[in-house]
């Protein structure tokens, strides 16, 4: 679908293709087939709506049209958040895990929320992996380590003198990577859970 | 006052329409075919909602995910293709649920709006 079939105007051909890079841009990531389609459709629905506007002049049109249609950036955003979750909990990709979580974030309050306990439980797999990789070179600043001075650190810390006790020693290593594992999986599961339930119809909610 | 009662009111009705669009545009579907365009305009003017008109577009791939709606492209004349949408026996039997959840939830409604006059 050309601008050159539609258009007469340069400046009405300038804010169709502009229009059409955006799209471009934001489906950038959904399947070739997929975004195809939907590019297909919303230039569709554009120029239906260009062809009602009763106003007189073809950029005056375009533009209300695009307006009544709304930033694609906004409306495509659940759109896109779907994608990205069924692939992640798909794949179990980090990648997708993030950009999923990240289109979710502006999809709704609830999703929000759930976004966001996700976020910190995925920024948690993160920091108990951290661990296990650093122990090796870190010993007195990674694991659960007690201090002179009575106080405890469980995890990363900045201060390495005055360990009293290392509770786990290189323990940690296999514990803190069997726990990140066993909570990447787990959070991706119920990522899944969750995107079935939503995509799912479900009567009770009428 | 009087302004911010409306708008109370407006985001309130908004709030309720949204929630109920996925109803509404299953509704449109059981009478006929519809692409895109022409059920934002259904919904406007029968249901009198003013939503942005891409909204429909991530709840018409959803339902159609779900599989309560099918669709079809049509070449037109114009040269525009108009991708047309259908209930499917699912979908039937979905919005017959939805309309018994909706009358048993509106009647509740109704009984409590009453008791409170």
């Amino acid at each position: 679908m050309k601008s050159e079939d539609f258009f007469k105007n340069t400046i009405t051909k300038k804010i169709w293709n502009q229009y059409d890079q955006r799209l471009q841009h934001i489906l950038r990531r959904t399947d070739k087939e997929e975004k195809k389609e939907l590019l297909l459709e919303i230039k569709s629905h554009l120029l239906e709506s260009f062809n009602q506007d009763p106003a007189e002049s073809e950029e005056e049109k375009l533009l209300n049209a695009i307006d009544r249609l709304g930033e694609p950036e906004i409306f495509l955003r659940p759109l896109i958040a779907d994608r990205y979750m069924t692939r992640a909990s798909r794949t179990l990709s980090p990648k997708d895990v993030a950009r999923g979580l990240y289109f979710s974030l502006f999809t709704g309050f609830k999703k929000a929320v759930i976004s966001s306990l996700l976020g910190l439980g995925y920024i948690l797999v993160f920091v108990l992996a951290l661990m296990a990789l650093l122990k090796p070179f870190f010993p007195n600043h990674v694991g659960v380590l007690l201090f002179n001075d009575g106080t405890i650190t469980a995890g990363l810390g900045i201060n390495s003198s005055g360990v009293k006790t290392d509770y786990l020693g290189y323990w940690v290593i296999p514990i803190s990577a069997a726990l990140a594992f066993l909570i990447y999986i787990g959070l991706t599961k119920y990522l899944h859970k969750v995107r079935r339930s939503r995509t799912r119809y479900r009567k009770e909610e009428f | 006052m009087a302004r911010e009662k409306e708008i109370l009111l407006s985001n309130w009705e908004s709030q309720i329409r949204k929630g109920t669009l996925d109803f509404i545009i299953l509704l449109c579907l059981q009478r006929q075919e519809q692409y895109g365009y022409e059920m934002i305009k259904t919904i406007k003017s029968v249901a009198r909602m003013n939503i942005s008109e891409g909204t429909i577009y991530p709840l018409l791939n959803r339902l159609k995910k779900d599989d309560l709606i099918t669709s079809r492209w049509v070449e037109m004349e114009t040269g525009i293709p108009r991708k047309y949408y259908k209930i499917t026996n699912k979908g039937l039997q979905a919005l017959k649920d939805m309309k018994e959840s909706w009358s048993q939830f509106t009647a509740s409604l109704n009984r409590l709006s009453e008791e409170e006059k």
